[in-house]
């Protein structure tokens, strides 16, 4: 008989004197991890454990903690970026103290609430191999790229119905152009398109193995293969109308009766020693000022215009991915 | 004769059913109290949704009819087989369960992407499979092995007395092998086809991998948006509950009985030796371009990462076999509860009742219940290890419970009687005459719970703390950063495990069916 294991397996999670649990996306934790990093200062420094409860995605981790309510077993939630924002920001965060915010790079700084905190970020991008054919000019504008004949069924990007990477595109798209420029873009941008894939793990993957020449991903993807393979032909596309900018953010749960031990935590992932971890483990910039980064990270380009998202931008909804899916079908 | 067994089939259906009950309905009920519940019928009428409903549909059906037109002829050529040639064909059997979709997709363009082995031949112009080729290749290439697996078994088991009777009242042989020995296995050939139907309209990275962007749209991917991106449970569940009704439906239609095997042994149609080699060498090249090339790249691609990295391989390899052992024991054993309870005595009804209830958790989407069991048991408390075990057997129970139910319905009853006659009690019963007729399917059921463990991934992320992580979890980790070499790595020691058990399961399938009286 296996089921008296359910009464137990099934009873509420009790947390453990001083134990935080943390839910997160599945990368930020493990062997090797930045969380791995933090959970051990964490436990040296302060004395609080760290239990990590990985998702898929962040945004599966916020939907659990929607899901669980006020009775949920998370303290912190790591990960949340702008596109989950408004969903997080309907539930139960606390608003964190100022000073874990002195640190930050400008531009970073929470406009109004201070409920999130930011402990990295990206820049999005196409990225490309400079030795395959047809190199994208320096200067090379967005919609350039989308309506190039040279670059026809040569891209994989990321399914907006599936990746919160996707939404963020769109959000960068209509943050960049007026409506019906909008839906040029899209229409132009599918003619480029080879295939749309699940998520960032199988589009890299379909770009590495040569199928696409052309993968939407991040300007500090590059930093990966000069440090670990010593390729410096990975390249990104800095867009004169602006690459879009993706902060991801962690806060803490309003139910949480471990206020003291999570308020230590992020004062950690803010702290010079796990935010000069960022780079080699996130492969993001770090969210800390002063922060030294690698030559990997230096050598990189920066976008010359930054397109953040509205303080209050709503993540794009389900409507808004249905027009986005007739563009791909060419019923728009 | 009087049930030798008493009330001994009952609880032991009692047990499997319980276990169903708390690791499987609960979670389900749980999720369902949450969810607002929507008109069902609304969500069928928005057109969106309805073409989401009939596409996947359609997507099955292409599917499975094509590979029943690949897999009837593997099926045939299994009954026709030595030995040799019958453990090759049945270890293509498990790759569906154990290879993850991503690494066969990936396989897959290998060779006919845009820059696979065939894109030479087709012109500067080829953009490769993307679309309805590619998704009904993939799936062809994933699941036309079952029908080798269950149908091609049972032609095997037949026997060959109805066709000499035919054959010497002047039928034809192609007409004899449709209208005898096919119709024989015909309830084989529907279990396939239904299994086919299940897994491919429950597609999803495959779906959205080789479908080439988002004008398809499968009931799953749908499910995962509303879930994971829209957080709209009632939706999800809305269409969760869709997906099951018609997929249990079918069950229904499909009915409580099994194929009763013959005297053993098959008919052998093919007697000229030059159209025995021309049959078997020609589908071998069928497999081989179609199935073992893209397998083949992924195991060339993964063998730097193999020979770098594989000191670090060694832990999840570990955590994988203990699962799969773990996984294969705890299914097989509650599959032979349940169909040791099934066996006989029950009404038409009420055994598809009984079906029905253990097959739901392969007919529901996956990511419903995940998302059930995240809800329910949030915290795995007791043993992550043993918490995934069970996750695990809930699928894999589903899966081997219909080859234990063939093969309690080959045991004839006379053997029993005979030994009942002889004074062998309940117990003498079930270990001196059951347990060793029972060999063959147990090992079926067994490789399968194994290989469904190898390559599930949900129920490891779910419950499993990071040294509990198997192969496949630490490969989706390995592509989460960068670290693609390793992935393929860890690709080609799975596919490498899958094959080992794969030609261990068939020869030891082959022993258990020389025990088999």
């Amino acid at each position: 008989m296996y089921w008296p294991i359910f009464f137990f397996w099934g009873s509420a999670a009790f947390a453990l004197p001083n134990e935080l649990t943390v839910y997160t996306y599945d990368s930020f934790t493990g062997a090797g991890s930045l969380g791995e990093s933090l959970s051990a200062l964490s436990k040296k420094k302060t004395g609080c454990t760290t239990k990590f409860v990985p998702f898929a995605t962040a945004g599966e981790a916020l939907s659990q903690v929607a899901l669980e309510g006020p009775k949920t077993a998370a303290d912190i939630l790591v990960g949340v970026d702008q596109s989950l924002r408004a969903r997080a920001d309907a539930l139960a965060f606390d608003e964190l103290p100022p000073s874990l915010f002195s640190k930050l790079q400008s531009g970073l700084e929470p406009k109004a609430s201070r409920r999130w905190l930011p402990f990295d970020y990206g820049y999005l991008s196409i990225v490309y191999d400079d030795r395959r054919k047809d190199v994208p000019p320096p200067g090379m504008t967005l919609m350039g790229f989308a309506t190039h004949p040279a670059y026809k069924k040569r891209l994989v990007l990321e399914d907006a119905r599936t990746s919160s990477l996707g939404r963020s595109l769109l959000t960068w798209t209509q943050s960049v152009f007026p409506k019906a420029e909008y839906a040029t873009f899209w229409t132009s941008l599918f003619q480029q398109v080879l295939t749309v894939s699940p998520g960032w793990s199988a589009a890299y993957g379909l770009f590495l193995s040569q199928e696409a020449d052309f993968v939407f991903s991040y300007t500090t993807s590059p930093a990966y293969h000069i440090e670990k393979e010593l390729n410096p032909h990975i390249k990104a596309m800095i867009f004169p109308e602006g690459n879009f900018r993706q902060i991801e953010m962690a806060g803490i749960l309003k139910s949480s009766k471990q206020k003291k031990c999570a308020v230590k935590w992020l004062e950690l992932l803010s702290s010079t020693k796990i935010q000069s971890e960022v780079p080699r483990r996130q492969w993001m910039y770090p969210a800390r000022s002063g922060v030294k980064l690698p030559t990997s990270f230096t050598s990189l380009p920066v976008p010359t215009k930054v397109i953040d998202a509205p303080e209050n931008a709503a993540q794009a909804d389900a409507e808004l991915v249905r027009q986005w899916t007739q563009f791909a079908a060419g019923l728009k | 004769m009087k049930n030798p067994f008493g009330m001994l089939p009952l609880a032991c259906l009692s047990i499997a059913v319980l276990f169903l009950l708390f690791a499987f309905y609960y979670p389900l009920a749980v999720l369902f109290q949450q969810a607002s519940w929507p008109g069902v019928l609304d969500l069928v009428r928005d057109p969106y949704y309805a073409k989401v409903i009939r596409f996947t549909y359609l997507q099955a059906a292409y599917s499975t009819l094509l590979c029943a037109i690949v897999g009837i002829p593997g099926a045939f050529l299994y009954a026709e087989a030595g030995e040799r040639y019958r453990r090759f064909l049945s270890a293509l059997g498990l790759f569906p369960f154990a290879l993850p979709p991503v690494l066969l997709a990936l396989g897959v363009l290998s060779v006919w992407g845009k820059r696979g082995l065939v894109a030479p031949f087709f012109g500067e112009g080829y953009s490769g499979v993307y679309g309805w080729t590619g998704i009904l290749m993939a799936h062809v290439i994933y699941n036309f092995p079952i029908f080798i697996r269950l149908l091609g078994v049972s032609l095997a088991q037949q026997g060959s007395l109805e066709e000499k009777t035919a054959l010497s009242l002047g039928l034809g042989r192609w007409r004899c092998f449709w209208a005898v020995t096919f119709r024989k296995s015909w309830r084989a050939f529907l279990s396939s086809c239904l299994l086919v139907f299940v897994l491919c309209s429950s597609s999803f990275l495959i779906v959205l991998l080789l479908g080439g962007g988002p004008k398809f749209t499968s009931i799953e991917v749908a499910i995962y948006q509303a879930i994971r991106q829209d957080f709209d449970l009632a939706t999800a569940v809305g269409l969760g509950v869709t997906q099951a009704g018609v997929l249990v439906g079918t069950l229904w239609l499909l009915g409580n009985r099994t194929d009763l095997g013959g005297e053993g042994g098959s008919f052998r149609y093919l007697e000229s030796p030059w159209a025995r080699r021309f049959a078997f060498t020609g589908y071998s090249a069928l497999i081989v371009f179609f199935v073992l090339l893209p397998l083949g790249y992924l195991l060339a691609r993964g063998f730097t990462g193999l020979a770098t990295h594989w000191r670090s391989f060694l832990a999840p390899l570990s955590v994988s076999v203990k699962l799969a052992l773990g996984c294969a024991t705890l299914s097989t054993s509650l599959g032979l509860c349940a169909a040791f309870g099934m066996r006989g005595g029950y009404s038409r009804a009420l055994g598809s009742i009984a079906a029905s209830y253990f097959f739901l958790p392969l007919a529901l989407s996956s990511i419903l219940v995940l998302l059930a069991w995240r809800l329910s048991y949030p915290s795995s408390l007791g043993s992550p290890f043993l918490c995934v075990v069970i996750a695990q057997s809930v699928f894999a129970l589903a899966l081997n419970i219909r080859p234990l139910r063939e093969g309690f319905a080959r045991i004839h009853p006379e053997a029993e009687k005979v030994a009942s006659s002889l004074g062998a009690g309940k117990w003498g019963l079930f270990f001196w005459v059951q347990a060793p007729l029972l060999r063959g399917p147990l090992f079926l059921a067994m490789v399968l719970g194994a290989s469904f463990s190898l390559g599930e991934a949900g129920s490891v992320l779910i419950f499993a703390d990071a040294s509990t992580k198997n192969l496949t979890a630490t490969l989706y980790d390995a592509m989460s950063r960068y670290r693609f070499d390793e992935a393929f790595g860890l690709g080609s020691m799975l596919l490498s495990l899958v094959v080992l058990l794969s030609l261990l399961a068939s020869a030891l399938e082959e022993r258990g069916s020389q025990w088999k009286v």
